[in-house]
């Protein structure tokens, strides 16, 4: 299971910022430091990687009053395997001209 | 303090993220809980290096695992200037880079149709016997990824051992426009400004570059400083809407080729409101032209006065820029009224998009033409900055010198003086050094695949840390012939499987980043070290080992060119009780620091252009020094960060406020050029009515060989695909997902259609990213290129587009 420590870097409009924290606080992936200055220490703990991916480049980056997502530091010494299955590299969608 | 491995990680990840946050909102970096640190430290080993990918040369704290010598962790170095702790996706997941399943471990023969495995000593003969047998014939084609010392060795194997100067890097794709542009302007090579400048400015252009996609991280200082309240003006220029665009004041979207006019108008105002520096035009400048800048442009031309240069851009008046870009000319009016301002400070930015151009070298002059002639130049913030795309194109490539007509420390194979200096310095006769440049990249390639009763006299074919099958523009006609030529040999060491591995005829395992010594210089004249800190899988090793392997076997079979002055080994090295180390075998390779004596060599060289670098011990101490570095009285050593401005810049004489001490015309004055606007080589038209461009997205790196390897970054962009505008793509009854055929009259190349994507082209006009090798836009490419970097334009050639209706059968 990897592990990302991000900083988000939130609105400075008081209100917004309160509701994107709470937001944030919701998901179960996700571990709130304590804010500094605007700046909020984060951490996710996702099953898959691709649950990862999606909170990190979609979701958080989405909610109102986050305004940049800084990504800090991965640990993937818990990955049970690093190359998950992924369609073929090779695989052309067809023939190529030679 | 104890606690299970899951939690002990989570507080090690909150530790670093609390670190950066502080650092982020107060610059500050508070101490790790010492707690938190021992327990990190006992259970994983950390140290430096900087970062695989890109120019920005972030540092990383890398985790090793000592039990199972494997990267388990990757963090942004808290102590490194450039990131500050931060890093990209690419950044974060590089450790996973070293780990796909498909790593090369074994020397591969090609023997009909499959390549067989071979041990590396026959591999070092057979290369040592082609190289023996035809030496004029042999090319060494590297990268901007070599490290300095890798670049250096295969620098002086073939320019100082060989005496042949075939030697060029893949950076001549990327950035050799930028190194003309420099040396034409200044006198020298690089960036005279900093990261720093993008903490100070004012403004910032960005000029066809997208740095919130490409140098992410260097972006986020932008975004940083506006959230901390502060007003940072951001003008990005473009021929399609990026991420960039998306946190820009303005965007100004301009015609291909555009730019050129653009800077040509801005300059024609500061002329005409008399809003120039008149202190710069009076005491740092010079003006010039190419006398046939179409059929015969130079990187010296010919002089002109100021008021020839004023009636020269007097035409790009901004009705008539609008007519050439499409930017309005009240946009055009809003850019020079900045420059026109004394009072606040302009960096401009930019990449792939000003150096891969038919007018590259023009275009780059011109930037730093209105830089120059508006005064914003030399002061924290006003700065023209060139970015580049690899982890050492300015090190290894611009510095070292590995390209086709230099030698290290911005010399040039041309000039006697420079050759006997670096004779003296190799140790080897008077006359090895060949006074006539080799092939730069483009004609390397076509040489290699003419036949030789052709004129193709380049027959072996080396390339290292470099994937040309997949890179190179213009592929059918640059890579894919070669490979039906029985006498054509190619080379390739790598670390992955890539388009060029596969139609490879040997093929070497190389060692990846950190498992092995490296040394990156990155876009702002940074040095940087790092320590091997894991092994290479099987027999993967070195490429720096495999240049000094063959050119060892070459002096076994009696090369006189691997011999020094005094008959001893071109790369005899010592330790240092003095007994000579054979690391030539790899057993023996890690006896001795080999980066260290190669470095400490090449160091000889850097004195001549003030690009003055400390020793190697020095930069192991440090998360990399910008150049040039001097050593104070007290010993310590400093590094400059704004070259020419005499508040910074030692070299700069005395009482000066600015000094470009390698002027052209000797006067210690630059040169602002003027250049026409020209259009570009190929514009659409009927049969192919679309303009293509192509380039790189945020998760992959160039052609995708390791970032395609790592999960992460694959699943975040799995495969290429082609932007279309939606009123393109519904004119052509296209949808997202669709596959398309986009097709040139060079070849063609399958895409599945992205519209409303995450960048946006202007209708008639598409982009397509090149990382996919399912997926090879450079069959599609224009191999046209400026004729004076040589840098091939892979931003724009015309297209047209078909739909793909079944296998094989195509409507439209
Ligand atoms: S890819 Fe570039 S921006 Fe991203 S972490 Fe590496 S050096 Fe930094």
């Amino acid at each position: 299971m990897p592990i990302s420590a991000l900083v988000l870097t939130m609105t400075l409009d008081d209100e917004q910022r309160e509701a994107a924290l709470v937001e944030l606080e919701r998901n179960p992936f996700n571990t709130l430091g304590n804010l500094v200055s605007n700046q909020l220490p984060l951490v996710i703990e996702t099953s898959t990687v691709a649950e990862g991916i999606e909170l990190v480049r979609d979701v958080i980056p989405s909610i109102p009053g986050v305004d940049f997502v800084h990504v800090i530091s991965i640990d993937f010494s818990d990955m049970s395997s690093r190359d998950e299955k992924l369609q073929s590299r090779r695989k052309r969608i067809s023939d190529p001209m030679r | 303090m104890s606690m299970d491995r899951r939690e002990f990680l989570k507080a090690t990840a909150m530790a670093a993220a609390t670190t950066a946050a502080s650092r982020l909102a107060y610059g500050e970096t508070p101490a790790l809980d010492p707690s938190v640190a021992d327990e990190v430290h006992s259970r994983v080993k950390f140290d430096k290096a900087p970062c695989r990918f890109c120019g920005t040369g972030c540092h990383l704290q890398i985790g090793v695992d000592p039990n199972t010598d494997k990267v388990v962790s990757i963090s942004g170095d808290q102590r490194a200037e450039v990131n500050k702790g931060l890093l990209c996706v690419k950044g974060y997941h590089a450790g996973l880079a070293l780990y796909g399943k498909d790593r090369l471990t074994r020397p591969m023969l090609k023997q009909g149709d499959k390549h067989v495995p071979i041990s590396w000593d026959k591999a070092i003969d057979i290369i040592a016997k082609r190289i023996q047998k035809n030496p004029a014939g042999f090319a060494f084609y590297g990268s901007g990824q070599w490290t300095i010392p890798e670049g250096y060795a295969a620098q002086k194997f073939t320019k100082g051992g060989l005496g042949n100067n075939h030697i060029d890097p893949n950076a001549r794709l990327c950035m050799a426009s930028a190194v003309t542009g420099f040396v034409s302007t200044y006198g020298v090579d690089e960036p005279a400004g900093t990261y720093t400048d993008l903490d100070k400015c004012d403004v910032i252009i960005t000029w066809g570059n997208n740095p919130a996609e490409m140098h992410p991280v260097l972006f986020s200082r932008v975004i940083d400083r506006r959230s901390r309240g502060e007003k940072v003006t951001l003008i990005d220029m473009g021929t399609r809407r990026t991420r960039t665009t998306d946190h820009a004041t303005h965007y100004l979207q301009f015609k291909p080729q555009g730019d050129v006019a653009i800077a040509l108008g801005i300059a024609h105002l500061l002329c005409k409101k008399n809003t120039y520096s008149q202190e710069f035009v009076d005491k740092y400048l010079n003006f010039r032209r190419d006398s046939d800048p179409l059929e015969n442009p130079t990187l010296l031309g010919e002089s002109m006065t100021f008021d020839e240069f004023k009636r020269a851009v007097s035409v790009y008046t901004p009705e008539k820029v609008e007519e050439l870009s499409g930017v309005p000319a009240s946009k055009i009016h809003l850019l020079a009224d900045l420059f026109g301002n004394p009072d606040i400070r302009i960096t401009s930015l930019w990449c792939m998009g000003m150096n891969q151009h038919t007018r590259g070298t023009d275009i780059n002059r011109l930037v730093h033409g209105i830089h120059l002639l508006s005064g914003h130049f030399g002061r924290p913030g006003d700065a023209p900055t060139s970015l580049t795309g690899q982890p050492s194109a300015c090190g290894t490539a611009r510095e070292v010198g590995t390209l086709a007509h230099a030698l290290p420390g911005g010399r040039v194979v041309a000039n006697a003086k420079h050759r006997e200096q670096s004779e003296d310095i190799w140790n080897v006769p008077r006359g090895r050094i060949n006074p006539k440049p080799g092939y730069h990249t483009v004609l390397m390639w076509e040489k290699f695949s003419t036949p030789k009763e052709e004129g193709g006299d380049i027959d072996t074919l080396w390339v290292q840390v470099t994937n040309p099958g997949h890179s190179l523009p213009n592929t059918e006609k640059l890579f894919y012939p070669s490979r039906k030529l029985e006498d054509k040999f190619l080379i390739v060491s790598d670390v992955y499987p890539t388009e060029s591995t596969r139609h490879a005829d040997l093929i070497l395992p190389s060692a990846l980043w950190i498992e092995k010594n490296g040394m990156f210089g990155n876009s702002e004249r940074r040095t940087q070290q790092w320590f091997k800190q894991v092994s290479p899988p099987g027999e993967a090793r070195d490429d720096c080992w495999q240049t000094i392997a063959v050119a060892h076997r070459l002096h076994e079979l009696g090369h006189e060119g691997m011999k020094d002055r005094d008959g001893r080994f071109l790369f005899e090295m010592k330790d240092e009780a003095g007994k000579s180390v054979p690391v030539w075998k790899w057993t023996n390779y890690y006896d001795i620091n080999v980066d260290r004596a190669l470095f400490e060599e090449y160091r000889k060289f850097t004195t001549l252009k003030h690009k003055n670098l400390a020793p190697y011990d020095v930069y192991a101490a440090h998360r990399g020094l910008r150049w040039p570095v001097v050593q104070e009285p007290d010993g310590t050593w400093r590094e400059v960060q704004y070259r020419f401005a005499g508040f910074d810049d030692p070299f700069v004489e005395k009482g000066k406020k600015l000094d470009f001490y390698h002027s052209t015309t000797n006067d210690g004055r630059a040169q602002v050029w003027f250049a026409p606007y020209v259009a570009p080589p190929e514009v659409p038209d009927a049969d192919y009515p679309f303009w293509l461009c192509t380039g790189r997205v945020l998760e992959h790196w160039h052609t995708g060989s390791m970032t395609m390897r790592i999960p992460q970054t694959r699943r975040a962009m799995p495969n290429a695909y082609v932007e279309v505008h939606p009123e393109d793509a519904a004119e052509l009854n296209l949808s997202s997902g669709e596959v398309v055929i986009i097709e040139s009259r060079r070849g063609s190349c399958e895409l599945p259609v992205w519209i409303n994507g995450r960048g946006r082209p202007p209708r008639g006009s598409l982009f397509v990213p090149f990382f996919d090798e399912r997926m090879l836009i450079n069959q599609v490419t224009l191999d046209a290129h400026c004729p004076i970097s040589k840098e091939p334009d892979y931003k724009k050639c015309a297209v047209k587009v078909r739909k793909l209706t079944a296998k094989g059968a195509t409507d439209g």
